[in-house]
């Protein structure tokens, strides 16, 4: 399943950015990049600018297990009704309390972190935009590497073919000037070079003729080895060509260095808005001190304490709900090994076995549990209204031990109630092992030119009609 | 007339990790069930030996699969040397790649068996004065759609199948509604039909059977743990169809324990005594036991309960679910009760409960839409 015939162009080589119909679907082959660029198209696609839609659909990127659980909580949150408080907090700033009482963070000195976030906020647009650079370099980088093939072998082909003319000349001007030698030293005795008979008084007509061809190899050959002198050295066009592809090469490798780096950096943003969100929560007035320091018996500023507990009570309501949900899905891809999730006093996920509660440590539990998470946001958020019409799964899932993998997909198969489409990155194995679990299979795959193409085709249990 | 008709035998299925003399225990289950069903077809005789698809459990069986097919099929053909065995790929057993047979071709090739792989395929014994129409998975998911037909010229038709039944499904081609079914037959005009895929044993319409797995070889076996397996025999002249229980490693799926949060305490002794109930004991079984509505935080009311059960069964599975959801509506629950942690959280503050239920729906998502 993991090799694509790519020789084989035909109709049924889709764009990457296909429609597919309902069902849960195999997204097979290509490699990391191709993989990424699938699922930025689907995620732009479907949830347009909102980020966390994109979460929602695409999953939260590269990110460890305490960061995607604290941006899952804050989403969830925010779709229970924290973005509903925001709203409450900026409109009872606004409506003359804030003048008096300024907002929170600009008090404790959040604005740097604020100012840092909206700047984050511009790096999934600036990969986008570095990224389609990058591949509209890599295609100029095919095409000029191709022009300047064909131009290096066009200018060999004439060099070799001077030399062959001009060494054919050489022999042919060598062989008529031993012949006229022979001519001149034998005199009209000389026999003809071509019937044998002595020349006598035809002597000096075909010394003539001999000589005449032999000025004109001369001639012509000297015109020869000044075409492969010429061509000895490379053609102004070809050095062009080789210049552009250096220069085209060094920003490739530059630009993929950006790409890199702007991908690395995308975790930064989660943790800056993950912090931003703490920084409010915490710089609240708490729950006796403060509030009895304010001793503020106005309707607004008791709307805005309360506003604050509400803040509180959604996110804690958020966490609950992800901590139940999440367990119960780890619990039912570890087949009960693993009976629930938790959070240690750092804020680090913990999962819960038999002898009590523990960090995360393998790659596979790390995967189980980025998985489980990724299926109860979405599961939660359906709850709250938000449903996503399609949702991508990426590399966790090939990284779940093989028992896992299999609940993993039935698992994604009870969730088709309530997102349509899914679409799931992974191996042939599982196909292998539960093909009539995937309504479609999608092999991506890069042909001869270089561009990536998906091909698609059923999967699934045929249907059988009785009457 | 006798036919015998099995299915879904998944050989080489492999669960749980559990391995005893380096083989998969829940793998030697399956092929002990398998064993059993060949021994007891052997007992009846039947005139032929119908195998509906999923032979194996993947289209790359592990080798000990293959060797417990042959040795299966050799066994027959020791005891029945004239009874034909016609098995139908199903999807386990067919590769995703178009061009590969897949390993059941193999068996295509041995005398008294035919194992169709790819296209549909129709044999006719005239010593029985029977046809038999082999359609595998590759036939029903994959165009053109295949010529199935009965013999009128012999006096008994059997069908081999493999897929699902489902008489609603139907896509909107230009306005009219289409089935997705490749393969369309009236049972009238068979005298069997064999299906393979769903591992309950049923009758889907008048002569049309799926016989189900030999052994519980699903995903979660515990839907599967109150049916008897095995296989079925039809006397084709009585009409009479009759079930062959084969008896496979018992799956117990234990009632749900609620979780009792002014109890807690209560919950380690019930999950003891649910365990402990069990007819026979949980040893080597396969269990599940479900607790209902545990929260996150008193998950350590478990810590240290569970180990000895689990080294006792086979597999022991616990599984923890959501408490059974409440009568309110989700938007009143939810206002409601973050108003009154609000209240809480604003003690002593002279608050007005009607108030913050307001503030709290104004916030609430559903009125913000």
């Amino acid at each position: 399943m993991e090799s694509v015939d790519t020789d084989a162009v035909g109709a049924d080589q889709e764009p990457l950015d296909l429609q597919l119909g309902s069902g849960l679907t195999a997204l097979v082959g290509g490699d990391g990049s191709l993989r990424i660029e699938v699922m930025e198209l689907f995620a732009r696609r479907l949830a347009l600018h909102d980020e966390r839609l994109q979460t929602l659909i695409a999953g939260p990127g590269p990110v460890g297990p305490a960061l995607a659980w604290r941006r899952a909580v804050r989403i969830l949150a925010q779709w229970s009704g924290l973005e509903g408080v925001d709203q409450e907090e900026a409109a009872l700033i606004q409506g003359g309390s804030g003048a008096a009482d300024p907002p929170l963070w600009t008090d404790s000195g959040v604005g740097g972190l604020r100012a840092r976030v909206e700047e984050l906020r511009r790096l999934p647009e600036a990969l986008r935009m570095k990224t389609r650079e990058l591949q509209g370099l890599r295609a100029d980088g095919i095409e000029v590497g191709g022009d300047l093939e064909v131009a290096n072998m066009d200018w060999l082909r004439e060099r070799q073919d001077a030399e062959t003319h001009l060494l054919a000349y050489r022999d042919r001007a060598r062989e008529l000037k031993v012949r006229l030698q022979q001519l001149e030293e034998g005199g009209k005795e000389t026999a003809c070079p071509t019937c044998d008979r002595v020349l006598s008084e035809r002597f000096e007509s075909v010394l003539d003729v001999i000589r005449e061809e032999w000025e004109s190899v001369v001639q012509d050959g000297s015109w020869w080895k000044r075409r492969k002198d010429q061509l000895d050295l490379k053609p102004p066009h070809v050095q062009d060509l080789e210049g552009k592809t250096l220069r085209l090469h060094a920003t490739i490798e530059e630009c993929t260095e950006e790409v890199e780096r702007l991908r690395a950096r995308l975790p930064e943003l989660a943790e800056a808005e993950d912090t931003l969100a703490m920084v409010q929560v915490a710089g609240g007035p708490s729950e006796s001190g403060e509030s009895k320091d304010a001793e503020s018996s106005s309707d607004s500023d008791l709307r805005r304490r309360a506003l604050e507990a509400l803040r509180r009570e959604l996110l804690s309501d958020a966490r609950d709900a992800l901590t139940a949900r999440t367990g119960r899905y780890l619990n039912h891809l570890t087949s009960g090994s693993v009976l629930g999730v938790g959070v240690a006093g750092d804020g680090e996920p913990t999962i819960v076995r038999d002898e009590g509660a523990r960090r995360i440590q393998s790659d596979e539990e790390v995967a189980a549990y980025l998985f489980a998470l990724r299926l109860a946001l979405v599961d939660l958020a359906a709850d709250r209204g938000v449903h996503a019409s399609e949702i991508l799964l990426g590399d966790t899932f090939d990284r779940l031990e093989p028992d896992a993998k299999l609940r993993a997909v039935g698992l994604l198969r009870t969730l088709l109630v309530r997102v349509p489409k899914i679409l799931l990155f992974c191996r042939g194995d599982i196909l292998d092992a539960t093909p009539e679990w995937f309504d479609w299979i999608v092999e991506l795959a890069v042909d001869r030119h270089g561009s990536p193409f998906a091909r698609v085709r059923r999967s699934g249990v045929g249907t059988l009609q009785i009457h | 007339m006798i036919i015998a008709h099995l299915s879904d035998l998944h050989l080489g299925y492999r669960a749980f990790g559990n391995v005893e003399q380096g083989r998969n225990i829940r793998e030697a289950d399956v092929a002990r069930a398998f064993h059993q069903a060949i021994q007891r077809v052997v007992e009846i005789a039947p005139s032929v030996v119908l195998v509906a698809g999923d032979v194996f459990d993947r289209p790359e069986p592990p080798h000990s699969a293959l060797v417990a097919l042959a040795q299966g099929l050799q066994s027959l053909r020791e005891a029945l040397p004239d009874t034909p065995v016609l098995m139908a790929a199903g999807a386990r057993d067919t590769p995703a790649g178009s061009a590969d047979p897949g390993a059941l071709a193999a068996f295509d090739t041995l005398p008294g068996v035919e194992a169709v792989t790819a296209t549909t395929r129709s044999i006719h014994y005239s010593r029985l004065d029977l046809n038999v129409v082999l359609v595998p998975h590759r036939s029903t998911i994959q165009g053109p759609r295949p010529l199935v037909e009965p013999n009128p010229d012999a006096r008994w038709n059997v069908l081999v199948g493999y897929g699902s039944v489902d008489r609603e499904k139907r896509t909107l081609v230009s306005n009219a509604l289409v089935s997705d079914a490749l393969l369309s037959l009236d049972s009238d005009d068979w005298d069997y039909v064999a299906l393979g895929h769903e591992h309950f044993r049923r009758e889907v319409a008048s002569g049309v059977y799926y016989a189900g797995a030999l052994e519980r070889v699903g995903a979660t076996p515990w839907e599967e743990a109150a049916e008897e397996k095995g296989f079925q025999t039809c006397d084709l002249e009585s009409g009479q169809v009759r079930f062959h229980p084969i008896h496979g490693r018992p799956v117990v799926s234990l009632e749900p324990i609620p979780f009792e949060a002014d109890r807690p305490e209560r919950l380690r002794e019930r999950v003891r005594e649910v365990l402990l109930e069990v007819p026979g004991g949980i040893e080597e079984k396969i269990v599940r036991i479900r607790i209902q509505g545990l929260p996150a935080e008193r998950m350590d009311l478990l810590d240290g309960v569970l180990p000895e059960y689990r080294r006792r069964a086979l597999h022991l599975e616990v599984q923890l679910d959501d408490e059974p959801p409440g009568h309110l509506s989700q938007d009143v629950q939810l206002s409601r009760r973050l108003a009154s942690k609000l209240v809480e959280r604003l003690a002593g503050e002279n608050q007005n409960f009607d108030a913050l239920v307001e503030l709290v729906q104004d916030c609430l998502p559903e009125r913000q839409r």
